[in-house]
């Protein structure tokens, strides 16, 4: 496409440097409309899944089973006004949003839904992800700040430390899966998890990476802000938190950007940990079972694997956020610093010593899928000892020890 | 797994919450009269470092209704409808307080089927208050859920309320000398459907809340406070049985039958917001306890059997104990003789009193109602000097303080 | 209607001490004597007066305006009540009374204190709980607590003129609307 667009600008006569700008706005475009379509998918889910939690019916008015409601509550909020209240920075009242906004979605171009959708092919893909994951903390807090409100101002307080605190363990179990796959392309992550025999059980989820997968994910939930990491926004304490001043347009933003990078973040546990666009029985059916090799028939496959892994991740996000309590800031903190970090630290260097022993062709376990192989059997052995004494160790150590019931006594009649 | 939290040792300065100098690193965050968690309109001047409360009082009077005014101005009965109003989560308690007043001064009798009656009902109101204080306690710690199953409970109760008053918040059901109207038909059988349905259902309640282990580290230890410190300052129910002492007016005084009925009084070990938790899930319990002791001995049994024993001219079913109301008045022109009297229930949130002074007129010469709340909102500038932010959300949950009957 | 008269003279209750209605208009009642608070405080050299036990029969003491404090640090500390219910300003007319309802959490015994007065002592450093209490009373009734650390209104808003709960109170403020018709 980026050919057939060069060859547009060129015919009309324009410098072909301008193919490379005006691609970005296509790319950045497609992107944000594939990522607004699923943002409004996700909204609509959400309610519909804590309805169902909750035992209620969720939006049945607007559209056929409340399907549009979603849309209307877009609608609703484009036209509303914008308020900008006095003592408030203008300017970056306005930035903050579009911080917040712009990150979220360009997650989106990173992700492989298949071996050849990608819109950005990067060798060093998962750095650039949480650089830009990372980046989104900036709008917070330069809203919170700019709102001129104090619980907005505490919302981007506890954003940043929140922010500060978990990247760390983020990136330490991403660390993992880039030694065990022995690259940071995203691709080549997704690659190397159809190496083992198992399918669904071979990947790192469970084979080498267990811990990273845990860490990760708990990580990744308090990366979007979700309960019960919400902290930022905590609704019975700031009010709304970092967005308590924004209306209209600017709090659509927020409220998009959120679910988008729900979705991303969804959609990395699903490239790092859950083998991406492959089946969960090994490489791909149609190919395995029905002999297609017909690359849009296989596409298509690989597109369906990966949304509905991504999809089942939030909506494991979604039970979540019906069933949990929120946690406060130092105890937030105190998890981060005081377990999952040296969880993750001592992670990487298993991961790593692991990958010394065994290591073939850059990456740990590589024979080829549907082989059966010793080698196999000793590492998961290893890495299931290892996982069971890291976790009951560190349980042990650092991990939340739930205190004594206090008894009720009862004064009889 | 905790910050800077050191615990209160010594009381405040009294009455002088807000130190004026206020450090450079200090916040002053004017919480309410509207927000999330503050379950009305309650103001709380707010002296935070960083997370940390240094101070806070609370102002309170936004929601004054001049309800002791009004009883001044009106006669008895036309007040009486207003009073729901008073602590309009549990209004049968406001009903009783003021109903008992002047049946006390005026020497009413109550039958002992209405007497049945309000216990059955004000028992239910009982858990249906607490049911509000299950999920908003746990809204404000940030778990949405709760609130709907809490809310679903609540409104199978606010059913039988209707069939048996045609309201369903508002009652103004009790009368002086019994009550409006006899239950409908079947209203008992109702009741003890709804103990059988609720027992598996605060089951559940228990099961996905009480040992999850981040409401564990939000309430274990949290907003720990002493007996005594409680006493002085007046603050009584749950939360002063979380702290250990088993002062509860239905074993001290008991009012209506509550000496024909056996149950307990679920006191609490350390003082801290688990513990007022755990005390009012095991109270609901105790209220099914009684409402199904109640239905089994009221006497006359449900209505139905008792008007077929009317119909049949049974002489027994005319007996005074069984009619609406004992003694018959009119009630419009109705002067209470000279008298006063003040008299305390057991609310859902301690001791609701009515101090009522009649002098011969229809009206009320005074009415000054003695809220729970009122004196339960007075120890939270001491339990939440040095905590987090966060746990001024758990800790003014926990000692669950409504609004209007702060401010009445 | 017509049964209505008889109703009001039905006789009290007899389990209290109260007399009924009719006997009371027609002879002096005797004068209520000293119950078992009213003797504890005389013993500790204070000037109780009985007066008539209220509709419950709970003990009802008066004591002096300047001797309120002394009496319910012996009532907190001798006799056990340890819970102050509430204070209730009550204007008689003539004088305004603050009404104390105590209840002791041990004994499970109740008494009201009674005292006189627009000026009194404040209890706050007896029962920490009365400082809301305090404030109420002053702010309906203008009942000054000498002694209170915080004694402002509570609530009506800070500007309100007047104390609306005492008798001789009128709605005439001009700000306020309904008095404009």
């Amino acid at each position: 496409m980026q050919e057939l667009l060069t060859q547009l600008i060129t015919g009309f006569g324009l410098p072909a440097w301008l193919s490379f700008f005006l691609w970005a706005v296509v790319l950045y475009g497609m992107v944000a409309v594939v990522g607004q379509v699923a943002v409004v998918f996700m909204v609509l889910m959400e309610r519909k899944v804590l309805a169902w939690l909750t035992q209620r019916k969720g939006p049945n008015r607007v559209g056929p089973w409340g399907t549009l409601q979603t849309v209307a509550d877009g609608v609703k909020l484009l036209f509303k006004e914008s308020i900008v209240g006095p003592g408030q920075d203008w300017f970056l009242f306005t930035m903050g949003p579009v911080i917040f906004f712009a990150p979220s979605f360009v997650l989106y171009a990173l992700i492989p839904f298949t071996d050849r959708l990608v819109g950005i092919t990067m060798p060093l893909g998962l750095l650039f992800v949480f650089a830009l994951s990372s980046l989104s903390v900036v709008g917070i807090v330069l809203s919170g700040w700019a709102s001129n409100n104090k619980y907005s101002l505490l919302g981007g307080m506890r954003s940043a430390s929140q922010a500060i605190s978990y990247e760390i363990p983020l990136v330490l179990s991403a660390l993992g899966v880039a030694v065990a796959a022995g690259s940071l392309d995203l691709k080549t992550i997704v690659e190397a998890q159809n190496q083992g025999p198992f399918g669904l059980f071979s990947w790192y989820w469970l084979s080498i990476l267990p811990v990273s997968f845990v860490i990760f994910h708990i990580a990744s939930i308090a990366e979007v802000n979700r309960i019960p990491f919400d902290l930022p926004e905590a609704e019975s304490e700031l009010v709304s938190g970092y967005n308590t001043e924004y209306s209209g347009m600017k709090f659509a933003m927020f409220f998009l950007a959120e679910y988008a990078s729900l979705f991303a973040m969804s959609a990395l546990v699903v490239v790092l940990f859950f083998g991406g666009y492959y089946s969960p029985v090994g490489g791909l059916m149609l190919e395995r079972f029905a002999g297609v090799h017909d690359n849009t028939l296989l596409g298509l496959e690989m597109v369906t694997w990966t949304v509905l892994k991504t999809y089942f991740f939030i909506f494991f996000a979604m039970i979540i956020r019906g069933t949990l309590p929120r946690l406060k800031p130092d105890q937030l903190m105190a998890f981060s610093w005081k377990f999952l970090i040296p969880l993750s630290l001592l992670n990487v260097f298993l991961v790593a010593a692991l990958k010394m022993a065994w290591m073939t062709d850059g990456m740990l376990l590589t024979a080829g899928p549907f082989t059966f192989n010793l080698t196999y059997w000793i590492t998961y052995g290893l890495t299931g000892l290892m996982t069971f004494i890291v976790l009951v160790g560190f349980g042990q150590l650092f991990g939340h020890k739930q205190p004594p019931l206090p008894g009720l006594s009862a004064a009889g009649p | 797994m905790s910050m800077a939290t050191e615990q209160p040792t010594q009381s405040l300065p009294q009455g002088v919450y807000l130190e004026k100098d206020i450090d450079a690193g200090e916040l002053t965050v004017n919480i309410g009269p509207q927000h999330p968690s503050t379950h009305g309109v309650l103001r709380l001047i707010t002296t935070i470092d960083g997370e940390v409360v240094r101070d806070i009082e609370p102002v309170i009077g936004y929601l004054h209704r001049s309800k002791e005014k009004m009883a001044e101005s009106r006669s008895l009965f036309q007040y009486q409808p207003t009073i729901d109003r008073v602590e309009y989560l549990s209004a049968f308690f406001d009903h009783y307080v003021f109903v008992t007043s002047l049946e006390q001064i005026a020497g009413l009798k109550v039958p002992k089927r209405m007497q049945y009656v309000r216990m059955i009902t004000m028992e239910l109101n009982r858990i249906a208050s607490h049911l509000l204080w299950f999920g908003t306690f746990l809204l404000d710690l940030g778990a949405t859920s709760p609130m709907f199953y809490a809310f679903r409970d609540r409104e199978k109760i606010f059913s039988l309320f209707e069939q048996l008053t045609g309201a369903r918040m508002m009652y103004n059901y009790y009368r002086f000398g019994g009550a409006n109207a006899d239950m409908p038909e079947g209203w008992l059988e109702g009741a003890l459907d709804f103990c059988d349905d609720f027992e598996q259902r605060i089951d559940e309640y228990e099961a996905i809340v009480t040992k999850n282990p981040i409401f564990l580290d939000r309430t274990v230890g949290v907003g720990v406070v002493d007996a005594e410190t409680l006493i002085a300052h007046g603050v009584t129910g749950p939360t002063l049985r979380g702290s250990g002492v088993a002062l509860d007016q239905r074993k001290d005084n008991p009012y209506c039958c509550y000496d024909e009925v056996t149950f307990d009084v679920p006191v609490g070990q350390n003082g801290d917001c688990y513990d007022r938790y755990l005390v009012r899930m095991a109270e609901m319990r105790e209220s099914l306890k009684i409402i199904r002791q109640a239905v089994r001995q009221i006497p006359g049994g449900d209505t139905a059997d008792l008007m077929r024993r009317r119909a049949e001219g049974d002489e027994a079913a005319n007996d005074i104990e069984l009619q609406i109301a004992g003694q018959k008045i009119n009630l419009l022109t109705y002067k209470a003789p000279p008298g006063e009297v003040m008299t305390t229930v057991e609310s859902p949130r301690g001791f609701l009193g009515c101090y009522l002074i009649t002098d011969g007129t229809p009206k009320a010469y005074r009415c000054k109602w003695r809220g729970a709340s009122f004196s339960n909102l007075t120890v939270l500038p001491l339990l939440m000097k040095g905590r987090l932010f966060p746990d001024l959300m758990a800790i003014f949950g926990s000692i669950d303080v409504i609004l209007p009957e702060v401010d009445r | 209607m017509s049964d209505e008269p008889k109703e009001n003279d039905k006789p009290k209750p007899s389990d209290g001490a109260e007399k009924p209605a009719k006997k009371a208009e027609a002879a002096a009642p005797p004068p209520p004597e000293l119950g078992v608070c009213g003797k504890l405080l005389e013993g500790a050299g204070l000037k109780p007066v009985a007066l008539p036990a209220d509709a419950a029969g709970t003990e009802t003491v008066q004591v002096d305006g300047g001797q309120l404090k002394q009496a319910c640090e012996r009532l907190r500390d001798d006799a056990q009540f340890d819970l102050l219910l509430s204070v209730s300003g009550v204007d008689n007319k003539t004088t305004l009374t603050a009404v104390y309802h105590l209840y002791s959490t041990k004994t499970k015994a109740k008494l009201v204190v009674k005292a006189n007065g627009d000026k009194l002592p404040s209890v706050v450093s007896v029962w920490p709980g009365a400082d809301w209490h305090e404030r109420e009373a002053y702010d309906l009734f203008g009942i000054q607590f000498d002694g209170h650390p915080n004694l402002k209104r509570i609530l009506m808003p800070d500007d309100w003129v007047g104390h609306p709960l005492r008798k001789d109170y009128t709605v005439d403020d001009p700000r306020l609307v309904w008095n404009e018709r």
